[in-house]
């Protein structure tokens, strides 16, 4: 029963942490909350298993608690959906998401010191250790999502069987997760829409496809009002965070990949970091770079290229497509590019601020061909507090930069090179932006730039303090991210 | 084992520490994991597995056979307990080396598998924790509820600490794993020792000098942020072989170059203090000749402003002093009381003491001071039985010492130093003293010996007064020579007592700083640097001399004496707090020029890095002092050329400006005046940053040290 239990735990673990980490505004505060969350339910646990004397209380205390693990893979997103407000999230969501996961944390926490004399324990601390270990490497050798949430459900029953002995109870649960499992699709379809109706602006979603990557969830969504004439546009959703969306956001892949590739003297190889829709890959292509893309998520590629083919515009085989983390990548190869696009998230996580880094940059600044040129995003404006760490380790690798910042966009685009001044003059990329963005834009020069940033700290594996920036600036969370 | 029986304090901390510790390295693990290894689900999974794994195995194996409850932990077999013991500083070790082997080799699959191996023992060491404490708590719940409390706080630590400041995770990591390590008991005995250590350490590090820093401090940062610059004979500088590689993992894990030089040289600060409080109180017999030892040590001037400018006498002292002490204690001269010391093998303690005098040599040439010492001990021993003893640790210590050191400074002089004979494999390690720099004999031909003796001893007194009060401001109230007599005599008065009755160590200690004080009669006597050791020996020494026990007949001196201390140290603390409000006075008008938030306790870093900004990319930058360059060279891009040195040759450099090998890679000029004049001629912006009158160019007073950059070609300002 303890090895069930510990795989119980680990399992609610990993769907608590999926669930929230795409309901909530995906950052690394959500993830830490999350996790200690998830912590806090065996304390309760502990805590209880000393004052649950009679077995009516510890079974009650069971019903609720199955019946709430039953019912999470689906609820954090119907209820985050449901209390979403104009300000954004509801904090009572929150706290709602947080008690549940409490509760049925401490649920499972609890059979470990009710069954251990103190003599027993080291045994069945293992035991429960080891049901861990085995949800992890199925969670792990898991081809779907699906099957993990089958797998979780079917610990329901397995734990009501041990712990309620009774067949009638047990053949209610098992009836109960067996209408989960089946329904979950269409119940967590409807409750995605409601979710980006009401949290994420959307008048009319539509999933057209989703899907559990090992790192995220990713949702395909179109909004396709009664009547429209036009098609549908789409937008790209990396754990319920905006990566692609018709419309603004096709001028920061303009900024990012086709004003730099066009003023380019030459076109040799390319390299985009990060495929998200393909569009940055695309613009480069039709430019005549030889592109190649390394992304990290394979799911994100495929769901990329599948459905974002009217905005990239590229067929099979156009360019190359490498799956692994885009520092590794780079550490262990030495092609030289022309263009590099890092074309990846803003530093919401650890694992993204480490591509905003100057050991990163460093990295990449190596991989530049001569007279090459990077183009990144600032995530912010030059000024604001993380896009001036993040130029600020720029300006530590690169040799000359150059900013700018679209007035419709409110983001700025970063080029530079790493030896020797850029090929491009700050008048030529004005021209160019002027042509990009009707309402313009302003472009720094390597020395405004510098001065700019010269009192920021660099955003590096040791200073992450933009990563708590742009966590709470999400807090309270809202519609514009 | 009663129901509502509550565990003890002791238990409660300690299974709630080891929870919080668990938490914080886990975390610190998986960013370890994650910086190494890259962003790949597949370093998550297999972190957490082997974590548990490491779980699984520690409970069975910790459960294994009978354990009886109430009985105290680890009572199952001596053999486990013995091993178990071990797991957590095996996992502290290896999570060091992993954490290191990944800033040295990023993405090495053996840098990510050492991350794996030190997650797995610690997950061990968990399940051991946990089966091996439950026999003695009254109700496993309390101790999981307890240690779960523990680990939830210490996650949601670890994740503040993560994001606002990754460094201090892993230290606070690291320092909370020791701190179990070497458990309650012992922490609380050597505790009036350790907390004043900690306490220096943490002053020096959030407290630093605001001012210039020094050429080693320069020299090693900028080793540090241009390894490519130097070949091995310059990280390994003849001086202090060491010192540039012991700071290197400190770089490695994040920290600013010249920060980590005085990060450094801040922790050995406090390894010296809690020596220092160690040997007082051992000569004294009362731990508040400790404390005072400690107090006058952390706010002596030029020691906090050397150390925390990153010199690097402070990590010298660290290992030489540990040596002594410890080798004094082996021989019974004193006793420190440190746990598990004694109780080693004799034979364990002699190895531990020969590679500590071998590290000592490795880390500075002057710790050669210590054979010397050890000699002294060997020959000057009075009592036959004693002598005996003192040969026979003295020949295994000196000749263990020389087996691990001698390959490696004959390696050092003859691969990297190029040395072929003998007397090149001297002049490699006695290059400062050939130099003609720093070396200088009191006497002359010109000067009589007693007169340049005279002169010389006040021109050392005058360094060690620098040393713990600071230059003198403003007229003196008694000639310089009546002072230094009647401290002389003040500081005999101390030490006579001590050293005829007292520890036999205390002897010891002294020939230790008379030593290191000849030395510095004839080596840069003038800088107070040169009376660091001396005067960290004197300050023991006169502590514990002040504050010593000296049974009910002195009793009635004791307030004097207390009164004594007290004035000692308000006068020290006085010029202390002068010293420090100074040189933050100095930089006001600097800090409002180049207005930054968070300026550096440097100024002529945020001001290297504000001209770097200002001037044009390809502007050529002279310097008229070689350390303003430096400033550059680890915060900028640019390589400014330093005038004097200009056309000269690299024999020239080292004959007339004393240029050191490291000096000649770092500072040797890339272009001649010529190409200087031509570059002038072709319109190529020229500046000159220096303190000097250069009538006719134009110039921008900088507000720092009467700096001005003059504009040489064209005219922009």
């Amino acid at each position: 029963m303890l090895t069930a239990a510990g795989a119980a735990l680990m399992l609610i673990q990993y769907v608590a942490a999926r669930e929230l980490s795409s309901t909530l505004f995906s950052t690394e505060l959500v993830v830490i909350g999350a996790s200690v969350v998830t912590l806090i339910g065996p304390s309760l646990g502990y805590a209880l298993s000393g004052r649950l004397r009679s077995a009516r209380l510890l079974h009650a205390f069971g019903a609720v608690a199955l019946l709430l693990q039953l019912a999470l893979p689906v609820s954090a997103r119907a209820l985050v959906g449901a209390l979403c407000g104009s300000a954004g999230t509801s904090t009572w969501a929150v706290v709602l998401l947080a008690a549940e996961l409490v509760l049925l944390c401490g649920f499972y926490a609890t059979l470990l010191p009710l069954r251990a004399a103190a003599v027993a324990l080291p045994r069945l601390y293992a035991c429960e250790l080891a049901g861990a270990l085995l949800a992890l490497l199925l969670i792990r050798c898991c081809p779907s999502w699906r099957l993990v949430l089958w797998a979780y459900y079917g610990l329901a029953v397995l734990a009501a069987h041990f712990l309620l002995r009774r067949r009638g109870l047990t053949l209610i649960v098992a009836t109960l997760a067996l209408a989960a499992g089946a329904g979950q699709p269409r119940l967590d379809a409807q409750a995605a829409r409601l979710f980006y109706s009401r949290c994420r602006g959307h008048t009319s979603p539509q999933l057209v496809e989703v899907a559990y990557s090992a790192y995220q969830r990713i949702d395909v969504v179109q909004d396709a009002p009664p009547g429209a004439t036009t098609p549908p546009a789409r937008s790209l959703y990396l754990d319920g965070v905006a990566h692609f969306q018709s419309g603004e956001l096709t001028l920061f892949s303009r900024l990012l990949a086709q004003l730099p590739g066009g003023l380019l003297p030459s076109r040799g190889a390319a390299l985009v970091v990060g495929s998200g829709s393909f569009s940055t890959a695309g613009h480069l292509h039709r430019l005549g770079y030889a592109v190649t893309v390394v992304e990290l998520d394979a799911q994100v590629a495929q769901l990329g290229f599948r459905n974002f083919a009217h905005v990239h515009q590229l067929k099979a085989g156009q360019v190359r497509l490498v799956i692994d983390d885009a520092r590794r990548f780079l550490s262990r190869h030495r092609d030289l590019y022309q263009l590099i696009v890092l074309d990846v998230p803003a530093p919401y996580h650890v694992q993204t601020a480490l591509l905003h880094t100057p050991s990163f940059y460093q990295l990449v600044a190596t991989h530049l061909a001569a007279g090459g040129v990077v183009a990144l995003s600032l995530c912010d404006e030059l000024a604001g507090p993380v896009g001036s760490s993040i130029a600020a380790a720029a300006a530590r690798a690169f040799d000359e930069l150059q900013v700018v910042e679209s007035e419709s966009m409110g983001l700025a685009v970063l080029y530079a090179s790493a030896r020797g001044p850029l090929p491009f003059a700050v008048a030529a990329t004005a021209a160019a932006l002027g042509e990009q963005d009707p309402l313009g834009g302003q472009v720094y020069g390597d020395q405004a730039a510098r001065l700019s940033v010269r009192g920021a700290e660099p955003l590096s594996e040791n200073n992450l303090a933009g990563v708590l920036t742009l966590a709470r600036q999400a807090l309270p969370l809202t519609r514009a991210e | 084992m009663t129901a509502g029986a509550r565990p003890r304090i002791g238990q409660s901390v300690e299974a709630a520490v080891t929870g919080l510790w668990l938490a914080l390295w886990q975390v610190a693990l998986a960013a370890t994991l994650l910086r190494t290894a890259g962003a790949t689900v597949q370093s998550f999974f297999a972190l957490t597995a082997t974590w548990l794994l490491g779980g699984v195995v520690g409970a069975r194996w910790a459960g294994r056979g009978e354990l009886v409850p109430g009985s105290p932990p680890l009572a199952a077999s001596a053999e486990r307990a013995g091993w178990a013991r071990r797991l957590l500083p095996a996992a502290l070790g290896l999570g060091v080396g992993a954490r290191l082997l990944g800033a040295a080799l990023p993405f090495s699959p053996v840098a990510a598998g050492a991350v794996l191996v030190a997650g797995a023992v610690a997950g061990a060491y968990a399940g051991v924790f946990i089966a091996t404490r439950a026999t003695s708590w009254p109700e496993v719940s309390r101790l999981l509820l307890t240690e779960n409390n523990g680990f939830v706080l210490g996650y949601a630590a670890a994740g503040a600490l993560l994001l606002w400041r990754a460094p201090w995770l892993d230290a606070a990591a690291l320092l909370l794993g020791v701190g179990l390590g070497v458990g309650a008991r012992r922490l609380r005995e050597l505790a009036p020792a350790l907390l004043p250590g900690a306490a220096a350490s943490l002053y020096y590090l959030l407290g630093p000098y605001v001012g210039d820093r020094g050429w080693d401090g320069l020299m090693t940062a900028t080793v540090l942020a241009h390894p490519d610059w130097v070949t091995a004979r310059e990280v390994l500088f003849f001086a202090h072989p060491l010192v540039i590689p012991l700071t290197a993992p400190l770089a490695w894990l994040g920290v600013e170059p010249l920060q980590a030089a005085a990060t450094r040289e801040a922790l050995c600060a406090g390894g010296v203090v809690t020596l220092s409080a160690l040997a007082a109180t051992a000569l004294a017999r009362t731990w508040r000749a400790g404390l005072l030892s400690a107090v006058l040590l952390t706010l002596a001037v030029a020691r906090w402003r050397l150390a925390t400018c990153g010199e690097e006498k402070e990590a010298a002292l660290l290992v030489g002093l540990g040596f002594l002490f410890l080798y004094l204690d082996h021989r019974g001269l004193w006793d420190l009381r440190l746990p598990s010391w004694r109780t080693r093998a004799v034979a364990v303690r002699r190895t531990i003491l020969a590679a500590l005098l071998a590290l000592s040599v490795a880390v500075h040439l002057l710790n050669g001071a210590l054979v010397g010492v050890v000699l002294g001990d060997m020959l000057l021993t009075r009592s036959a039985a004693a002598r005996d003893s003192a040969r026979r640790e003295g020949a295994w210590i000196l000749g263990g010492a020389a087996g691990l050191a001698g390959p490696f400074f004959l390696w050092l002089a003859l691969g990297p130093g190029g040395a072929r004979t003998g007397r090149e494999v001297l002049g490699y390690f006695l290059e400062y003293h050939l130099s003609g720099e720093f070396l200088s004999l009191p006497w002359s031909p010109s000067a009589g010996i007693a007169a340049g003796l005279s002169e010389r001893a006040l021109v050392v007194y005058a360094s060690a007064r620098a040393w713990l009060v600071g230059d003198p401001v403003g007229a003196a109230l008694l000639p310089r020579v009546v002072e230094a007599g009647l401290m002389i005599g003040a500081l005999g008065v101390l030490l006579l007592p001590i050293v005829h009755r007292g520890s036999p160590a205390a002897c010891r200690l002294l020939g230790w700083t008379v030593l290191n004080l000849l030395h510095a009669a004839v080596f840069d006597s003038a800088n107070p640097e040169s009376l660091s050791p001396t005067m960290t020996g004197l300050v023991i020494l006169g502590s514990a001399g002040l504050l010593a026990e000296r049974g009910e007949v002195r009793r009635r001196s004791t307030w004097l004496r207390a009164a004594v201390a007290t004035v000692a140290v308000a006068l020290v603390a006085r010029a202390h707090l002068a010293e420090e409000r100074g040189a933050r006075q100095a930089a006001q008008e600097l800090r409002a020029l180049v207005d930054l938030a968070a300026p550096s306790p440097a100024p002529l870093a945020d001001l290297c890095r504000l001209l770097d900004a200002e001037l044009p990319r390809e502007a050529l930058l002279l310097v008229s002092d070689r350390l303003h360059a430096s400033y550059f060279h680890i915060y900028t891009r640019r390589r400014p050329l330093v005038t004097a040195y200009l056309d000269a040759s690299p024999e020239v450099l080292r004959q007339r400006f004393a240029l050191t090998s490291l000096s000649l890679r770092i500072y040797r000029p890339e272009l001649d005046s010529a190409a200087i004049t031509a570059a002038i001629q072709a319109g190529r912006p020229v500046y000159l940053l220096s303190a000097e009158p250069h009538p006719g160019a134009p110039q921008r007073d900088l507000q720092w040290d009467g700096l001005h950059l003059y504009t040489l070609s064209p005219v922009i300002f």
